[in-house]
Protein backbone atom coordinates (compact mmCIF):
# COMPACT_ATOMS: atom_id res chain seq x y z
CA UNK A 1 0.00 0.00 0.00
CA UNK A 2 3.05 2.22 0.89
CA UNK A 3 4.16 2.05 -1.93
CA UNK A 4 1.11 2.60 -4.21
CA UNK A 5 1.31 5.53 -2.16
CA UNK A 6 4.10 6.66 -3.10
CA UNK A 7 4.22 5.85 -7.18
CA UNK A 8 0.78 7.36 -7.02
CA UNK A 9 2.49 10.55 -5.30
CA UNK A 10 5.04 11.18 -7.64
CA UNK A 11 3.34 10.11 -10.90
CA UNK A 12 0.90 13.49 -9.52
CA UNK A 13 3.90 15.40 -9.84
CA UNK A 14 5.51 13.81 -12.79
CA UNK A 15 1.81 14.50 -14.59
CA UNK A 16 2.02 18.19 -13.61
CA UNK A 17 5.41 18.17 -15.44
CA UNK A 18 3.99 17.38 -18.53
CA UNK A 19 1.22 19.30 -18.52
CA UNK A 20 3.52 22.62 -17.78
CA UNK A 21 5.53 21.21 -21.06
CA UNK A 22 2.03 20.80 -23.17
CA UNK A 23 0.69 24.13 -22.17
CA UNK A 24 3.79 25.56 -23.39
CA UNK A 25 4.05 23.95 -26.74
CA UNK A 26 0.36 24.27 -27.82
CA UNK A 27 -0.63 27.59 -25.32
CA UNK A 28 -3.95 26.76 -23.78
CA UNK A 29 -2.50 27.19 -20.35
CA UNK A 30 -4.50 24.67 -18.35
CA UNK A 31 -2.92 23.19 -15.51
CA UNK A 32 0.36 24.55 -16.11
CA UNK A 33 0.58 27.00 -13.08
CA UNK A 34 -0.04 30.06 -14.84
CA UNK A 35 -3.07 31.17 -16.46
CA UNK A 36 -3.80 34.08 -14.21
CA UNK A 37 -0.59 36.05 -16.03
CA UNK A 38 -2.66 38.10 -18.11
CA UNK A 39 -5.48 40.22 -18.28
CA UNK A 40 -8.47 39.66 -20.99
CA UNK A 41 -11.02 42.88 -21.57
CA UNK A 42 -13.60 41.58 -23.97
CA UNK A 43 -17.08 42.25 -25.18
CA UNK A 44 -19.18 39.60 -27.57
CA UNK A 45 -21.36 40.64 -30.13
CA UNK A 46 -24.01 38.24 -31.39
CA UNK A 47 -25.99 38.34 -33.75
CA UNK A 48 -29.53 36.50 -34.95
CA UNK A 49 -31.97 36.82 -37.75
CA UNK A 50 -29.35 40.18 -38.35
CA UNK A 51 -30.39 41.72 -34.68
CA UNK A 52 -28.21 41.69 -32.09
CA UNK A 53 -29.61 39.92 -29.43
CA UNK A 54 -29.84 41.18 -25.59
CA UNK A 55 -28.00 40.88 -22.73
CA UNK A 56 -29.54 38.37 -21.13
CA UNK A 57 -29.66 35.88 -23.81
CA UNK A 58 -25.63 36.81 -24.63
CA UNK A 59 -25.13 35.99 -20.73
CA UNK A 60 -27.22 33.00 -20.71
CA UNK A 61 -25.16 31.09 -24.09
CA UNK A 62 -21.95 32.07 -23.48
CA UNK A 63 -21.27 34.35 -20.35
CA UNK A 64 -21.18 38.15 -19.74
CA UNK A 65 -21.38 39.96 -22.64
CA UNK A 66 -18.66 42.38 -21.88
CA UNK A 67 -16.12 42.25 -19.02
CA UNK A 68 -12.39 41.13 -17.68
CA UNK A 69 -11.17 38.25 -16.77
CA UNK A 70 -7.55 37.07 -15.52
CA UNK A 71 -7.60 34.87 -18.25
CA UNK A 72 -5.90 34.32 -21.82
CA UNK A 73 -8.39 35.28 -24.46
CA UNK A 74 -8.11 31.42 -25.51
CA UNK A 75 -9.96 30.37 -22.13
CA UNK A 76 -12.97 32.49 -22.79
CA UNK A 77 -12.85 31.90 -26.66
CA UNK A 78 -13.46 28.19 -25.08
CA UNK A 79 -16.34 28.99 -23.39
CA UNK A 80 -18.20 30.81 -26.38
CA UNK A 81 -17.16 27.59 -28.96
CA UNK A 82 -18.49 25.38 -26.76
CA UNK A 83 -21.94 27.24 -26.05
CA UNK A 84 -22.52 27.39 -30.11
CA UNK A 85 -21.68 23.62 -29.98
CA UNK A 86 -24.15 22.63 -26.47
CA UNK A 87 -26.72 25.30 -27.11
CA UNK A 88 -29.49 25.57 -29.45
CA UNK A 89 -28.65 29.60 -29.78
CA UNK A 90 -30.08 30.58 -32.56
CA UNK A 91 -26.78 32.84 -33.76
CA UNK A 92 -26.05 33.55 -37.38
CA UNK A 93 -22.61 35.59 -36.36
CA UNK A 94 -20.30 35.97 -33.17
CA UNK A 95 -17.56 37.99 -33.01
CA UNK A 96 -15.27 38.31 -29.89
CA UNK A 97 -13.96 41.40 -29.16
CA UNK A 98 -10.67 41.30 -26.87
CA UNK A 99 -7.87 43.58 -25.77
CA UNK A 100 -4.86 41.81 -23.58
CA UNK A 101 -3.68 43.80 -20.97
CA UNK A 102 -5.49 47.02 -22.21
CA UNK A 103 -3.72 47.20 -24.98
CA UNK A 104 -4.92 47.33 -28.95
CA UNK A 105 -8.41 45.46 -29.51
CA UNK A 106 -8.40 42.41 -31.26
CA UNK A 107 -11.65 40.88 -32.81
CA UNK A 108 -12.41 37.41 -34.20
CA UNK A 109 -15.08 35.59 -35.94
CA UNK A 110 -16.23 32.58 -34.11
CA UNK A 111 -19.25 31.78 -35.90
CA UNK A 112 -19.37 31.58 -38.66
CA UNK A 113 -15.85 30.31 -38.58
CA UNK B 1 -2.05 -4.12 6.94
CA UNK B 2 -1.83 -1.88 9.47
CA UNK B 3 -5.19 1.17 9.67
CA UNK B 4 -3.90 4.64 8.73
CA UNK B 5 -4.36 6.88 11.79
CA UNK B 6 -3.96 10.58 12.12
CA UNK B 7 -1.65 9.97 14.78
CA UNK B 8 0.76 8.94 12.13
CA UNK B 9 0.73 12.61 10.68
CA UNK B 10 3.99 14.29 12.16
CA UNK B 11 2.29 17.44 14.50
CA UNK B 12 2.68 20.29 11.14
CA UNK B 13 1.26 17.78 8.23
CA UNK B 14 -1.39 17.80 11.20
CA UNK B 15 -1.61 21.34 11.67
CA UNK B 16 -1.94 22.30 7.75
CA UNK B 17 -4.45 19.86 6.90
CA UNK B 18 -6.60 21.09 9.86
CA UNK B 19 -5.83 24.63 8.33
CA UNK B 20 -6.71 23.84 4.85
CA UNK B 21 -9.81 22.05 5.84
CA UNK B 22 -10.48 25.55 7.29
CA UNK B 23 -9.67 26.95 3.78
CA UNK B 24 -12.21 25.10 1.86
CA UNK B 25 -15.11 25.55 4.64
CA UNK B 26 -14.75 29.56 3.86
CA UNK B 27 -13.91 29.24 0.55
CA UNK B 28 -17.02 27.31 -0.09
CA UNK B 29 -15.31 25.57 -2.94
CA UNK B 30 -18.19 24.17 -5.19
CA UNK B 31 -18.59 26.14 -7.44
CA UNK B 32 -20.74 28.52 -9.03
CA UNK B 33 -20.50 30.65 -12.62
CA UNK B 34 -23.25 32.14 -14.53
CA UNK B 35 -22.86 30.13 -17.45
CA UNK B 36 -22.67 26.35 -17.41
CA UNK B 37 -19.39 25.43 -19.59
CA UNK B 38 -18.23 21.89 -18.37
CA UNK B 39 -14.70 20.66 -19.33
CA UNK B 40 -16.33 17.69 -20.69
CA UNK B 41 -19.79 17.98 -22.39
CA UNK B 42 -20.83 14.64 -20.80
CA UNK B 43 -21.45 17.37 -17.52
CA UNK B 44 -24.10 18.56 -19.01
CA UNK B 45 -26.34 15.72 -18.21
CA UNK B 46 -25.89 16.90 -14.79
CA UNK B 47 -28.69 19.86 -13.91
CA UNK B 48 -26.96 23.29 -12.77
CA UNK B 49 -27.52 25.16 -11.17
CA UNK B 50 -29.60 22.53 -9.02
CA UNK B 51 -28.66 18.99 -7.70
CA UNK B 52 -24.88 18.52 -8.53
CA UNK B 53 -24.16 21.65 -6.28
CA UNK B 54 -26.13 20.51 -3.26
CA UNK B 55 -24.87 16.94 -4.05
CA UNK B 56 -21.21 18.40 -3.78
CA UNK B 57 -21.71 20.44 -1.53
CA UNK B 58 -22.58 18.03 1.05
CA UNK B 59 -20.17 15.57 -0.04
CA UNK B 60 -17.03 18.00 0.51
CA UNK B 61 -18.67 19.08 3.75
CA UNK B 62 -18.64 15.12 5.01
CA UNK B 63 -15.03 15.20 3.60
CA UNK B 64 -14.27 17.58 5.60
CA UNK B 65 -15.85 16.41 9.24
CA UNK B 66 -13.97 13.05 8.41
CA UNK B 67 -10.57 15.44 8.02
CA UNK B 68 -10.71 15.56 12.03
CA UNK B 69 -11.13 11.66 12.83
CA UNK B 70 -9.06 8.81 12.41
CA UNK B 71 -10.02 8.17 8.47
CA UNK B 72 -8.53 11.62 7.46
CA UNK B 73 -7.27 9.94 4.37
CA UNK B 74 -10.22 8.87 3.34
CA UNK B 75 -11.72 13.09 4.34
CA UNK B 76 -8.76 13.97 2.15
CA UNK B 77 -9.60 11.83 -0.72
CA UNK B 78 -13.08 12.81 -0.75
CA UNK B 79 -12.34 16.48 -1.10
CA UNK B 80 -10.09 15.72 -3.58
CA UNK B 81 -12.49 14.13 -5.74
CA UNK B 82 -15.27 16.90 -4.99
CA UNK B 83 -12.57 19.40 -5.88
CA UNK B 84 -11.68 17.31 -9.73
CA UNK B 85 -15.16 17.25 -10.49
CA UNK B 86 -16.13 20.61 -9.31
CA UNK B 87 -13.19 21.74 -12.09
CA UNK B 88 -14.02 19.58 -14.63
CA UNK B 89 -18.23 20.31 -14.75
CA UNK B 90 -17.24 24.01 -14.78
CA UNK B 91 -14.44 25.43 -16.78
CA UNK B 92 -14.70 29.27 -15.81
CA UNK B 93 -14.35 28.13 -12.15
CA UNK B 94 -10.92 27.48 -13.51
CA UNK B 95 -9.05 28.61 -10.81
CA UNK B 96 -4.54 28.29 -9.37
CA UNK B 97 -5.69 28.70 -5.89
CA UNK B 98 -8.52 25.98 -5.87
CA UNK B 99 -6.30 23.52 -8.28
CA UNK B 100 -2.94 24.15 -5.63
CA UNK B 101 -5.66 22.92 -3.27
CA UNK B 102 -6.64 19.84 -4.73
CA UNK B 103 -3.45 19.18 -5.14
CA UNK B 104 -2.75 19.53 -1.36
CA UNK B 105 -4.98 17.14 -0.79
CA UNK B 106 -4.23 14.00 -2.71
CA UNK B 107 -0.51 14.83 -1.29
CA UNK B 108 -1.81 14.27 2.05
CA UNK B 109 -3.75 11.32 1.14
CA UNK B 110 -1.09 9.56 -0.03
CA UNK B 111 1.32 10.66 2.71
CA UNK B 112 3.97 7.95 4.06
CA UNK B 113 6.77 8.41 6.52
CA UNK B 114 9.48 7.67 4.46
CA UNK B 115 8.66 10.28 1.40
CA UNK B 116 7.54 12.95 4.44
CA UNK B 117 8.19 16.11 3.39
CA UNK B 118 9.55 15.45 -0.05
CA UNK B 119 6.70 14.77 -2.00
CA UNK B 120 5.52 18.94 -1.23
CA UNK B 121 8.69 20.04 -1.63
CA UNK B 122 8.47 18.89 -5.02
CA UNK B 123 4.76 20.34 -5.23
CA UNK B 124 6.07 23.66 -4.43
CA UNK B 125 9.04 23.96 -6.72
CA UNK B 126 6.47 22.52 -9.82
CA UNK B 127 4.51 25.37 -8.97
CA UNK B 128 6.64 27.90 -8.94
CA UNK B 129 9.00 26.10 -12.06
CA UNK B 130 5.03 26.43 -14.22
CA UNK B 131 4.75 30.33 -13.03
CA UNK B 132 8.21 30.90 -13.64
CA UNK B 133 8.57 29.61 -17.18
CA UNK B 134 5.60 30.90 -18.19
CA UNK B 135 6.58 34.54 -17.32
CA UNK B 136 9.65 34.01 -18.92
CA UNK B 137 8.31 33.03 -22.14
CA UNK B 138 5.61 35.48 -22.00
CA UNK B 139 6.44 38.84 -24.31
CA UNK B 140 4.35 40.93 -22.31
CA UNK B 141 5.68 40.14 -18.74
CA UNK B 142 9.55 40.87 -20.38
CA UNK B 143 8.49 44.23 -21.49
CA UNK B 144 6.47 44.71 -17.97
CA UNK B 145 2.96 45.56 -20.12
CA UNK B 146 1.47 43.47 -17.88
CA UNK B 147 2.74 44.80 -14.87
CA UNK B 148 1.88 48.15 -15.77
CA UNK B 149 -1.32 47.16 -16.75
CA UNK B 150 -1.96 45.17 -13.50
CA UNK B 151 0.05 47.87 -11.05
CA UNK B 152 -1.73 51.04 -12.70
CA UNK B 153 -5.06 49.41 -13.46
CA UNK B 154 -6.39 46.35 -12.77
CA UNK B 155 -4.70 46.80 -8.44
CA UNK B 156 -4.67 50.80 -8.78
CA UNK B 157 -3.86 51.87 -4.73
CA UNK B 158 -2.10 53.91 -2.95
CA UNK B 159 1.18 52.89 -4.98
CA UNK B 160 -0.17 53.61 -7.86
CA UNK B 161 -0.10 57.32 -8.20
CA UNK B 162 3.32 56.86 -7.01
CA UNK B 163 4.31 54.88 -10.37
CA UNK B 164 5.23 56.19 -13.91
CA UNK B 165 2.60 55.80 -16.02
CA UNK B 166 4.90 55.95 -19.67
CA UNK B 167 8.01 54.59 -18.49
CA UNK B 168 7.94 51.04 -18.51
CA UNK B 169 11.71 50.36 -17.46
CA UNK B 170 10.75 50.28 -13.35
CA UNK B 171 7.58 47.54 -14.59
CA UNK B 172 10.45 45.56 -16.45
CA UNK B 173 12.82 45.46 -13.14
CA UNK B 174 9.11 44.45 -11.22
CA UNK B 175 8.48 41.56 -14.05
CA UNK B 176 12.11 40.49 -13.89
CA UNK B 177 12.18 40.33 -10.21
CA UNK B 178 9.38 38.86 -10.41
CA UNK B 179 10.72 35.70 -12.93
CA UNK B 180 13.88 35.42 -11.11
CA UNK B 181 12.08 34.57 -7.65
CA UNK B 182 9.81 32.51 -8.71
CA UNK B 183 12.81 30.44 -10.80
CA UNK B 184 15.34 30.52 -7.67
CA UNK B 185 12.17 29.14 -5.48
CA UNK B 186 11.96 26.44 -7.84
CA UNK B 187 16.00 25.57 -7.75
CA UNK B 188 15.87 26.06 -3.99
CA UNK B 189 13.07 23.32 -3.41
CA UNK B 190 14.45 21.15 -5.81
CA UNK B 191 17.76 21.43 -4.23
CA UNK B 192 16.54 20.15 -0.70
CA UNK B 193 17.38 24.57 0.27
CA UNK B 194 13.84 24.65 1.62
CA UNK B 195 14.63 26.83 4.18
CA UNK B 196 15.78 29.39 1.94
CA UNK B 197 12.85 28.72 -0.35
CA UNK B 198 10.29 29.15 2.23
CA UNK B 199 11.55 32.77 3.40
CA UNK B 200 11.98 33.83 -0.54
CA UNK B 201 8.53 32.66 -0.91
CA UNK B 202 6.99 34.69 2.66
CA UNK B 203 8.65 37.57 0.63
CA UNK B 204 7.54 37.96 -2.54
CA UNK B 205 3.82 36.42 -1.27
CA UNK B 206 4.23 38.90 1.17
CA UNK B 207 5.20 41.69 -1.05
CA UNK B 208 1.99 40.61 -3.41
CA UNK B 209 -0.61 41.40 -0.84
CA UNK B 210 0.85 44.35 0.85
CA UNK B 211 0.57 46.13 -3.06
CA UNK B 212 -2.82 44.68 -4.05
CA UNK B 213 -4.43 44.43 -0.30
CA UNK B 214 -5.68 40.54 -0.95
CA UNK B 215 -4.79 37.34 -0.37
CA UNK B 216 -5.32 36.32 -4.23
CA UNK B 217 -8.47 33.95 -3.00
CA UNK B 218 -7.41 31.61 -1.13
CA UNK B 219 -3.71 31.10 -3.22
CA UNK B 220 -1.58 32.77 -0.44
CA UNK B 221 -3.60 31.03 2.81
CA UNK B 222 -2.40 27.76 1.06
CA UNK B 223 0.85 28.44 -0.06
CA UNK B 224 1.68 29.44 3.23
CA UNK B 225 -0.35 26.50 4.97
CA UNK B 226 2.04 24.35 3.32
CA UNK B 227 5.21 25.56 3.96
CA UNK B 228 4.43 24.35 7.36
CA UNK B 229 5.67 21.05 6.04
CA UNK B 230 8.99 22.12 6.61
CA UNK B 231 8.50 23.34 10.47
CA UNK B 232 9.61 20.35 12.29
CA UNK B 233 7.82 20.26 15.45
CA UNK B 234 10.20 20.02 18.62
CA UNK B 235 10.31 17.23 20.90
CA UNK B 236 9.53 19.35 23.82
CA UNK B 237 8.88 22.60 24.68
CA UNK B 238 9.11 24.32 27.90
CA UNK B 239 8.20 27.67 28.84
CA UNK B 240 8.70 29.28 32.35
CA UNK B 241 6.68 32.48 33.00
CA UNK B 242 5.57 34.52 35.64
CA UNK B 243 1.42 33.59 35.14
CA UNK B 244 -1.63 33.59 37.02
CA UNK B 245 -2.14 29.54 37.90
CA UNK B 246 -5.98 29.76 37.04
CA UNK B 247 -4.43 30.42 33.47
CA UNK B 248 -3.86 27.38 31.34
CA UNK B 249 -1.21 28.67 28.92
CA UNK B 250 -0.46 24.96 27.62
CA UNK B 251 -4.15 25.32 26.05
CA UNK B 252 -4.38 28.76 25.14
CA UNK B 253 -1.50 28.25 22.66
CA UNK B 254 -3.20 24.71 21.77
CA UNK B 255 -6.93 24.20 22.37
CA UNK B 256 -7.38 21.02 19.93
CA UNK B 257 -4.35 19.68 21.54
CA UNK B 258 -2.16 18.88 18.70
CA UNK B 259 1.11 18.77 20.49
CA UNK B 260 1.50 16.82 24.14
CA UNK B 261 4.71 18.32 24.66
CA UNK B 262 3.86 21.32 26.04
CA UNK B 263 5.50 22.11 29.74
CA UNK B 264 4.89 25.47 31.64
CA UNK B 265 6.22 26.23 34.97
CA UNK B 266 6.49 29.60 36.77
CA UNK B 267 9.77 31.55 36.85
CA UNK B 268 11.09 34.28 34.93
CA UNK B 269 10.21 34.68 31.13
CA UNK B 270 12.70 31.54 29.67
CA UNK B 271 11.41 29.27 26.86
CA UNK B 272 13.45 25.85 25.79
CA UNK B 273 13.03 24.34 23.04
CA UNK B 274 15.28 20.85 22.32
CA UNK B 275 17.51 22.67 25.73
CA UNK B 276 17.92 25.37 23.30
CA UNK B 277 16.85 28.49 25.39
CA UNK B 278 15.46 31.55 24.15
CA UNK B 279 14.45 34.71 26.07
CA UNK B 280 13.01 38.36 25.42
CA UNK B 281 11.46 38.99 21.84
CA UNK B 282 13.24 35.61 20.54
CA UNK B 283 11.59 33.44 23.18
CA UNK B 284 7.96 35.22 22.40
CA UNK B 285 8.49 34.41 18.65
CA UNK B 286 9.28 30.55 19.13
CA UNK B 287 6.31 30.38 21.38
CA UNK B 288 3.86 31.81 18.20
CA UNK B 289 5.50 29.53 15.72
CA UNK B 290 4.33 26.75 17.56
CA UNK B 291 1.22 27.54 18.79
CA UNK B 292 -1.10 26.28 16.95
CA UNK B 293 -3.63 29.03 18.09
CA UNK B 294 -1.10 31.71 16.27
CA UNK B 295 -1.94 29.76 13.02
CA UNK B 296 -5.31 29.24 13.28
CA UNK B 297 -6.26 32.69 14.36
CA UNK B 298 -4.18 34.24 11.84
CA UNK B 299 -6.32 31.77 9.21
CA UNK B 300 -9.22 32.53 10.25
CA UNK B 301 -9.07 36.48 10.04
CA UNK B 302 -7.34 36.29 6.89
CA UNK B 303 -10.00 33.45 5.54
CA UNK B 304 -12.81 37.00 6.04
CA UNK B 305 -12.08 39.32 3.22
CA UNK B 306 -12.96 42.99 3.39
CA UNK B 307 -14.37 42.90 6.88
CA UNK B 308 -12.99 45.21 9.67
CA UNK B 309 -10.55 42.66 11.03
CA UNK B 310 -8.68 42.43 7.71
CA UNK B 311 -6.06 45.00 9.27
CA UNK B 312 -6.13 42.93 12.14
CA UNK B 313 -5.22 40.26 9.88
CA UNK B 314 -2.80 42.06 7.99
CA UNK B 315 -0.81 42.74 11.34
CA UNK B 316 -1.16 39.58 12.15
CA UNK B 317 0.17 37.88 9.09
CA UNK B 318 2.96 40.21 9.76
CA UNK B 319 3.83 38.67 13.28
CA UNK B 320 3.48 35.44 11.97
CA UNK B 321 6.27 36.20 8.32
CA UNK B 322 8.66 37.52 11.31
CA UNK B 323 8.35 34.24 13.13
CA UNK B 324 8.92 32.20 9.73
CA UNK B 325 11.37 34.39 8.55
CA UNK B 326 12.87 33.95 11.97
CA UNK B 327 13.14 30.06 11.62
CA UNK B 328 13.89 29.90 8.06
CA UNK B 329 17.00 32.14 8.91
CA UNK B 330 17.99 30.22 12.34
CA UNK B 331 17.59 26.59 10.34
CA UNK B 332 19.69 28.07 7.11
CA UNK B 333 22.46 28.85 9.43
CA UNK B 334 22.41 25.86 11.29
CA UNK B 335 22.07 24.05 7.60
CA UNK B 336 25.43 26.17 6.37
CA UNK B 337 27.23 24.73 10.08
CA UNK B 338 26.63 21.84 9.28
CA UNK B 339 28.19 21.60 6.07
CA UNK B 340 31.32 23.43 6.94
Amino acid sequence: MKTTFKVLGCLFIIGQLIFIAYSQRYGNRYACWAPHDIWTHYEIVAYSNGTMISDSQTARFFGRKKGRKDLPPDHLEDWITFGLANHTTGCDSVVFHYSVNLREWKSTTLFPN
Amino acid sequence: MKKPRLDTLPVNFKLMLFLLAMVVLFKSYVYRHDIHVPFFSSFLLFPWPGHFKTIMTTVMLVGVVTVFTKYWRIGCLVIFIVLLLAHLSCRPCYADSRIYLLALFVLLAVYTKELGSKLFQWQICVLYLGAGINKLLDPEWLSGSYMSYWLTYREANIFSSLMPADDLFIYQVISYSVIISELVMALAFLTGRSAFGVWLGLMVHGTSMFVVDGTFGSFVPSVLTSFLVFLPWPSAIKISTKYHPKWNLARMLDPFKFYSGWAVESGDFKVTINNREYTGFRGVLHVMAYSPTCYFGTAFVLLLKWTPGYFLATMVMVVALAIAVDYVLRSYKIKLKRRT
